[in-house]
């Protein structure tokens, strides 16, 4: 089958015909899945070429385990995201050696930085915001405001409950809220939450 | 929160700036992805549909061959008990006639042992 036909198959097809020994399956697969799991990984982790290593290793993982890929279970790509941020909480975890739920320091005296800025300026500073919050709330707030990813989804992804989902989310956008839209300074004065 | 709306409207604009500049594969990636899937694919068989419980009863008796005989065997078994003929019941009504029918006895294997 020629590659554009395969764009009319959702990934579970496609990963059924790969495990049939489809070549062009396999081709499609990475075409369709890389990009997701490489952005999925460099927002996680803020390093590109460290994605990279992630995205490589979790589609590896993939290739190994389609033969015994049950339609019925999981979508791949919940499957992937799951896979992908394990992989970087492995990293972040030895390249931090603290727990994961830490809170990193933060500078004192951040000014306010939203006004007049580009969006690309827009987007490293949201990653160098995302970078301050404790991995968990990172991934949440990743997955529910970047991917679109509905709460129940996340939850599968990342094996909690949809109240937790919710909470970590909060927490983190309140925490990049802080970061990028008020200065400590003005935190302190009103601090409502 | 009074600045519950502004801090929304904020946010998004953020997380729709991140989503835009998503960070894409290069094709080097794309290929060294592509190589080790394609790899995977030709180290695994290509499974067929997994055989069930029956399917691999037959396999072990010796497929559909074996067990027609074995219907057959199973069906002459029935039909002997049902309506055994003269001769076999002739053997079944004198246990003494049981013993005449056994060719060996160990008696004689004593004797070929000498």
């Amino acid at each position: 089958m020629p590659l554009d036909a395969m764009s009319d198959l959702d990934d579970e097809a496609l990963l059924a015909r790969y495990a049939a020994g489809d070549a062009s399956a396999a081709r499609a697969l990475t075409l369709r899945l890389t990009p997701i799991v490489l952005a999925h990984a460099a927002r996680l982790l803020g390093d590109r070429a460290e994605a990279e290593d992630v995205a490589q290793e979790a589609l590896l993982r993939l290739w190994r385990i389609a033969s015994d890929w049950r339609s019925d279970e999981a979508k791949v790509t919940t499957w992937l995201y799951r896979v992908t941020a394990n992989l970087c909480l492995d990293r972040l975890r030895k390249r931090r050696g603290v727990a994961l739920d830490a809170v990193p320091e933060q500078a004192d005296g951040a000014e306010t930085v939203e006004a007049g800025m580009q969006r690309s300026a827009r987007a490293e500073a949201l990653q160098a915001a995302l970078m301050q919050l404790p991995a968990r709330q990172r991934q949440a707030v990743v997955l529910r405001h970047i991917e679109g990813l509905g709460n129940a989804r996340i939850a599968a992804i990342m094996d909690i409950g949809p109240r937790a989902v919710e909470s970590l989310t909060a927490r983190g956008k309140r925490r990049l809220a802080a970061i990028l839209l008020h200065s400590r300074a003005e935190l302190g004065l009103s601090d409502d939450g | 929160m009074t600045d519950k709306p502004r801090t929304e409207d904020g946010l998004q604009r953020f997380f729709d700036a991140g989503r835009a500049a998503a960070a894409e594969p290069g094709g080097d990636l794309l290929a060294r992805i592509t190589a080790q899937a394609l790899a995977e694919q030709q180290q695994r068989p290509v499974l067929a549909p997994e055989p069930g419980v029956w399917a691999l009863l037959m396999r072990a008796l010796g497929g559909w061959p074996a067990m027609a005989g074995f219907a057959a065997a199973a069906c002459t078994g029935v039909w002997l008990g049902f309506a055994p003929p003269e001769a076999v019941l002739a053997y079944f009504v004198d246990e003494n006639v049981l013993n005449a029918l056994d060719p060996i006895s160990g008696y004689d294997f004593a004797l070929l042992e000498g």
